[in-house]
């Protein structure tokens, strides 16, 4: 099965963005059969992403590209500065360490332009590290 | 703006009159229509947020999840959450089983929100609105009356290939008498 775009989102209201990914990251998972446990891993990782995407976003716009492949959901999140996309993703949590690196069964980082780039989550049923 | 007269395939078969918008309650139970007066300052580009999808079946879950996210936020009743996904589901089936009935396209699910209210709009690039033509997938024509009962006030319109429903919802949108 090859990557289909499942969506797009722009959110410009902080306070809703967490909310608003949440759910429509749980209705993916559902889409491809993620198991329950992979499903609430799905929403703990789209929740840290966005907080995470709120310090890093380039004009107070946060833009989600939805995806899934291969019974998998993917997550782009960008454009973000360049180099910035891999801090989210090590961004520690104190006690608990690079939380999204666990939760997740792949990351990329692809470049935009010179200056941006864009940060791909894929979570499947693989389970995290 | 552009609005067909009485029934229509896109939006169930529903009587809705000449005018470009209709609040619930008398105007709409009379196929009347008025000026709809949707909160001013609400350009798509100020939207809080957007979601952009196929029109294919499986994104109206997505569509409804959305809106279900930021009611959470707005902390509405379960009652208001359950009234107000219904009507957006219904809108956005209307954008996919009938604005592209011969080819693929996209629609697009924008949402404002403020305390006490909450817009939507959905939007599609599709055929526009056109006289209801019996055909399988006409559905049973409950989608626009459902909207029309669940929001405080619905408004179309088809012009320059963009057909729109907008809607607005306060906590207690939902008619006792509909």
């Amino acid at each position: 099965m090859s990557r289909a775009s499942a969506g797009r989102l722009t959110m410009r209201a902080e306070d809703l963005r967490e909310p608003v990914l949440e759910r429509v990251v749980a209705a993916l998972a559902a889409r491809v059969d993620l198991p329950l446990d992979r499903l609430s891993d799905a929403q703990l990782a789209s929740s840290v992403l966005i907080r995470s995407a709120n310090r890093h976003a380039v004009d107070g716009v946060v833009r989600v590209e939805l995806d899934v492949e291969d019974g998998a959901v993917g997550l782009s999140v960008g454009p973000l500065p360049t180099g910035e996309g891999s801090q989210m993703v090590a961004e520690d949590v104190p006690g608990v360490g690079p939380v999204l690196e666990r939760l997740v069964d792949d990351w990329s980082v692809e470049p935009i332009d010179d200056d941006t780039e864009t940060l791909r989550l894929s979570i499947g049923a693989g389970g995290a590290a | 703006m552009s609005q067909a007269d009485g029934d229509n395939a896109r939006f169930g078969g529903f009587g809705h009159g000449n005018g470009s918008g209709m609040a619930r309650g008398e105007d709409a139970a009379r196929g009347g229509a008025h000026v709809a007066t949707l909160l001013p300052g609400m350009t798509l580009e100020r939207a809080d947020v957007e979601l952009a999808m196929p029109a294919e079946p499986d994104s109206v879950a997505l569509a409804r999840q959305m809106v279900r996210g930021i009611i959470d936020r707005l902390g509405w009743s379960d009652e208001s959450r359950t009234d107000i996904s219904i009507a957006v589901t219904e809108a956005c089936t209307n954008a996919v089983l009938h604005a592209y009935p011969d080819s693929t396209g996209d629609y697009e699910v924008f949402a404002w929100a403020e305390p006490d209210k909450l817009v939507v709009a959905v939007r599609d690039h599709g055929q526009g609105i056109s006289p209801r033509v019996p055909s399988p997938s006409a559905g049973l024509g409950l989608g626009m009356p459902l909207m029309l009962a669940i929001a405080d006030e619905v408004n179309f319109t088809s012009e320059g290939g963009v057909t729109e429903v907008r809607m607005r919802f306060t906590p207690g949108s939902r008619r006792e008498d509909a």
